[in-house]
This record gives C-alpha cells, structure tokens and sequence, in this order.
C-alpha cells in the first residue's frame, strides 16, 4: 500500500497538502490488510441497524429510576451497564445501537440524494459546458457560500423538525460536492476520442451520458459517497445537537450528544461516548474512501 | 452514381491566436465500392475534413450529401438515425473505445443506439463482424486495455461495419500502431472493402498504404486540395510540385533512392506555413521551387489534366511548364513495397 501511496503522489500531480499528507500516513499505518478491519467496523453498524435487538443488552427505552445515572461498568438489578445509564436510568450502550438504524439512515439516504443530484447536474454541466454549465455551477456556488446550517435550523425552526426535512435539508449540503467532482471528470472525459466515436456512432445524447460518462466516473462516485456519507452524520449529529434535527422519541448519535450535553459535569459518558463512536465511524468512512481511492488512483 | 458527394466545405476554428480556415474549399465524391485516398502533411487538415463529412464539426460553408440525403439540412435526431450509413475509424484505437465497456459490447452497441435487430441476432451479427475483422471470439469479453494494439483496431473496424454502412471514413487508421501490425490491418480494410461493397474515404499520410488501397487519390495542402486524379495518374504523373515531393520523399531500397530524396528537397522547402497566415494567391509558393510573381497574386483554380474525362485535376499556375520533372515511372508493386 505504501508504494501505491508513493506512487500516485509522484505521478506529477500537484504537491499534497498537510491534509493530504496526513491522510496518506493513516492509510500507510492501516498496511495491506487494515481496511479489512474498516470494512468490519461497518458491518457491524450495519448489522446493529438491522438487528439492534441481538447487540443490545437491555430494552433501550426501559427507565430504571433506581439506577440513574450509573458510570460505565456498574451494574443495576438490571444486570451490567457496559457503558453506564443515562438521566432516566436507561442503559447507554443499547441506546446508541438503537440509534444506530436512524443515524446510518438518514446518513445514507441523505447522501445518495445529494449523490443523484450532483451527478445530474455535474454530468449535465460538465458535457455541455457554455450556458448550462455556468448557471449549474453558480447554483451550486451560490449554495455553498449560503450558510447552509443556518438555513437548515430555519428552516426545521420554521416548518418543525422531522426526519423528511432533514432528508431535504443535508442532500442539499453535499450535492456541490458530487456535482463539482462529477463535473471536472465529465469535462476531462468529453475530449476523449471515445466520446466523440459514440457520437459518430449514432448515439443519443442520453446514451452518451448514461452509458458512456457515468460508468467512467462511477468509480469516484462511489468513493465520494463512502466520504460523504460520514460528513452527512456528522451534520445531522449537529443539527440534532441543537435541537432541530431528530427529535426524542427516536433516536440518533447526534440526539444522545445532545441529550447528555447538561450532564456534561456529573456524567461524562453520556455525552463522551457517542461522541466517540461518532468519530470513530466518520474516520473510518472517510479512511476507507481514501484507501479506495489511492488504489485505484495508483491502480488506473 | 455517388454515394458521398463533399462540395465546397470550409470548416473556421477559433484559436487563441485567432480564427484559421482548416478546410478551405475542398469538393469530393466517392462511388459505391471506391476508395480514395486522401494524403497530405499532418496539420493540413485531413482529419478536420473527415469530422467536417461525419459533422462532428459545424461547417461554415458546403454542403456533404450522403446517399442523396444533405446531411446539413437534416435535424439532430434525423442527423443521428442516418448515421449508420456512414460510420469512422479513428487514428486512435484505444482512446477511441470506451475503456469500461467490453469487446462484445462495443462491437454491438451501433446495432443497439439504431434499435437493429433483436438481442439474438445482434449477437450473431457481432460474432460474424468480429470474424470478419479477425478478432478470435475469446477476446470478446475482454476491456480494450486487454487487447494489443492491432486488436483495438480490429474492434473499431468491427464497430464501424457491423451497421453494414454505404460509407467508411478511415482517419489515419493505421499510423498510431506498430508498423509491423499496419500492413495486417490495411489487409482487413482491404478485404472488407470489396466483401461489403464499401466506398472508403481512406485518409493517411504514408504514400505507399494510400497507393495500395486507393483507386483515385486526393492530395491534400492547407486546406486545399492540390491535386487529384486516378492512383495510376497522382503517382505515375504527378503534376503539383507538392505531390511530386511528396512522392519523392517517400524512402525506397533501390540505387536512385539518394537522387529522389534530393528531388524532394528541391520540391518541398522549409515548413508547413501557418494556418493563421496562409501564403497570398497560391498555398504551395512559399516552398515551391517554381513560385513567380503569378503565384503570390491569383490562387490557382484547379485545372483538369491530360484526358478528357475530368478526373486528373492540379491547382498549379506553371504545371504545363513544369510537367518536364515528373519522376521516373513508378513500378506497380504496392502490395511487395508494404510487405517490406
């Protein structure tokens, strides 16, 4: 893996960032097997999603008022807190596998929105150029500079908080994105001789589009959207943290942050925890995209 | 009767360091089963021609009638459906196929965008076009970057004839490949063209390739097309200073091969002028030998040469005076000189 890294930074692209850099250490430290590790880490998110019953030891909406706020490892008549209890007695640890199906959900579907999107308009924008490409790409500029968190919380303050708007809301965050990436390959692709071959072939220019140029990007879409999607969590995290996002009785990451944030003094885990797991997963996502990416960088 | 008629096309591009003309004026038409062969230095705008004819580039000017139907006049979804009718290899083989889609695909995909027969028999019509270009069938699930050089341009020559077209535009098909490869592929083209009854525009810069395909022959200058006549009439007589050179130039293994290399020294001097500041009156005098006053004042129309039937013509003020220097005869073994 450290040579595929070397590689494609001395491939005469332009000089890697401190970011860049960073990221290509962690990738070297994960050697030739550590994404296999990655991998698993999701698996079990997804699994937990899935079946959350077989990884939470308690019912996570079961108050237990005698054992409020038990710290992580004490155990109540219940039995063990591996994580300890929150305010209400409730067990910590099944509470985030709970939240788990929401958080991944929104996370993904979120994403894939913003995906479709940003392709749509990237792979429009990028072949056709001139008229079309300058008003797709203003758009998307005029709504990166918009601070979109603030529009976000103005817009769930305004029309109430629920999980539809937040699936309106953060697509809107990340299709810039897609379509700025999708866009500069559709530019570079559009010049290749084959493009001009389908065209002299007789294809349409759907066909040209659909079969041609989203096969040929699909690649970096694909590990965009593994990014993308922890970015997305991390939003929604926030958004939930300030009260506009998912509201109780469902549950998020981002929800239990928020709903320990007051106990900050008297009982750290509640907020430190799903924190973590937050984090962790974000840097997996985003270690994993790389790791893709930098194969198949070195590899193509 | 003419399958292709090309009249009068002239294609402009805007640079950056202003508008060139790089098809200026160039008429042309083929027949069903004839191939002509279109030569001249790289930049005089062959390959601009050939896009202009598979309107890949607007043109400014001319019209290309395809089958009697003027391709200009036509919408872009009418545009688009008569395109199996006529169909190009392109000078790259690889950059010219999709690299995600496999060999099978390719080859089938102009048969499916013109919704041509069912998926049976698209299949066997790839299998057979695959046969004909002589790609084994084991190759067929294979990604172009899999294939050799040779091989991607059979898979190109195979997309371009499956839809069975009435014309092939063959831009420099054989330059980017091994020399070694490029007398099997003129071979496939070669037989091809007389098995599918194809009228071939075959355009290239090695003389001898162009010699062995091309019943008439077109030499191409700026823009402009010089000379033009029967493969027989450019290469035995040639009448332009510009083709004589360029005939002279071509390297031979024979005892007067030093002589003729100086004969095209004398006839072609220095570069290629630029296309942003063509020469006044005649494109050839500022490298020709036999430039005058004349030349840099009227540009020259073409004139038909020798017999009657109109199809040797030259754009050349002095080419009666000049017709003392044609070359020795040329002997007629094209097909030995590309097997060397």
């Amino acid at each position: 893996m450290s040579v595929a890294v070397a590689k494609r930074t001395s491939s005469g692209e332009p000089a890697p960032s401190t970011e860049h850099r960073v990221w290509g250490r962690l990738i070297d430290m994960l050697g030739s097997r550590g994404w296999i590790l990655l991998v698993l880490f999701l698996v079990l998110l997804v699994a937990a999603s899935i079946v959350p019953d077989v990884f939470a030891p308690h019912d996570h909406d079961t108050q237990n008022l005698r054992a409020r706020l038990l710290g992580p490892g004490e155990s109540s008549s219940e039995g063990l807190h591996l994580l300890g209890t929150d305010s209400l007695g409730r067990d910590l640890f099944s509470r985030m596998v709970v939240g788990t199906r929401l958080t991944l959900f929104i996370a993904v579907t979120a994403t894939l929105i913003g995906a479709g999107i940003g392709v749509l308009f990237g792979l429009l924008g990028g072949y056709f150029g001139g008229r079309t490409d300058r008003l797709l790409m203003r758009l998307g500029e005029a709504q990166t500079a918009m601070p979109m968190f603030l529009v976000a919380i103005l817009l769930l303050s305004l029309l109430g908080p629920s999980v539809g708007i937040l699936l309106v809301v953060l697509p809107c965050l990340v299709w810039p994105i897609f379509a700025r990436v999708v866009r500069a390959e559709a530019l570079r692709l559009r010049e290749e001789t084959f493009i001009e071959a389908s065209i002299a072939t007789g294809c349409s220019t759907s066909t040209i589009l659909g079969r041609h140029l989203l096969p040929n990007v699909a690649p970096r879409i694909l590990v965009l959207c593994v990014v993308e999607i922890g970015h997305v969590m991390l939003s929604e995290a926030g958004l939930s943290f300030l009260g506009v996002g998912v509201q109780p009785p469902d549950t998020t990451w981002g929800l239990l942050i928020s709903e320990g944030r007051p106990l900050l003094a008297v009982a750290w885990w509640l907020t430190i925890l799903p924190g973590v797991l937050l984090g962790i997963s974000v840097l997996v996502l985003n270690l994993l995209g790389r790791y893709w990416e930098a194969r198949s960088g070195a590899a193509g | 009767m003419s399958v292709l008629e090309v009249d009068d096309i002239v294609v402009e591009f805007d640079t950056d360091a202003g508008r060139i003309t790089a098809v200026d004026g160039v008429s042309l038409h083929l027949a069903t089963g004839e191939t002509l062969g279109l030569v001249g230095e790289s930049g005089c705008g062959k390959s601009t021609l050939a896009r202009a004819i598979m309107q890949l580039v607007p043109m400014q000017r001319g019209s290309v009638r395809l089958e009697g139907t003027d391709l200009g006049s036509l919408s872009r979804r009418e545009l688009r459906r008569m395109r199996h009718r006529i169909q190009m290899v392109f000078q790259d083989p690889r950059g010219s196929l999709d690299p995600r889609m496999n060999v099978s695909t390719l080859i089938g995909e102009p048969l499916k965008v013109h919704s041509i027969g069912d998926r049976t028999s698209r299949a066997k019509a790839v299998a057979e076009a695959m046969e004909l270009v002589g790609l084994p069938a084991a190759v067929a699930d294979r990604l172009p970057s899999e294939l050799s050089g040779g091989q991607q341009q059979r898979v190109g020559i195979a997309r371009s004839i499956v839809t069975d077209p009435a014309v092939l535009v063959c831009d420099e098909p054989v330059s980017a490949l091994d020399v070694s490869i490029q007398a099997q592929i003129i071979n496939v083209l070669d037989e091809l063209r007389d098995e599918l009854d194809l009228a071939m525009l075959f355009i290239a810069h090695d003389l001898s390739v162009v010699r062995h395909l091309s019943d008439r022959v077109a030499v191409m200058y700026l823009g402009q097309i010089v000379e033009t006549g029967t493969a027989s009439e450019v290469f035995g007589e040639p009448r332009h200073p510009y083709t004589h050179g360029l005939i002279s130039s071509v390297p031979r293994a024979d005892a007067e091969s030093a002589a003729r290399l100086q004969t095209a020294r004398r006839l072609v001097l220095g570069e290629l002028p630029s296309l942003l500041d063509p020469p006044s009156g005649c494109r050839y005098r500022t490298r020709c030998p036999y430039a005058t006053a004349e030349c840099a004042e009227a540009e020259p129309a073409p004139e038909p040469v020798g017999p009657a039937d109109g199809l040797h013509t030259v754009r050349c003020h002095h080419w009666r005076t000049i017709v003392s220097a044609a070359p020795e005869p040329q002997e007629s073994a094209p097909s030995q000189e590309l097997a060397i």
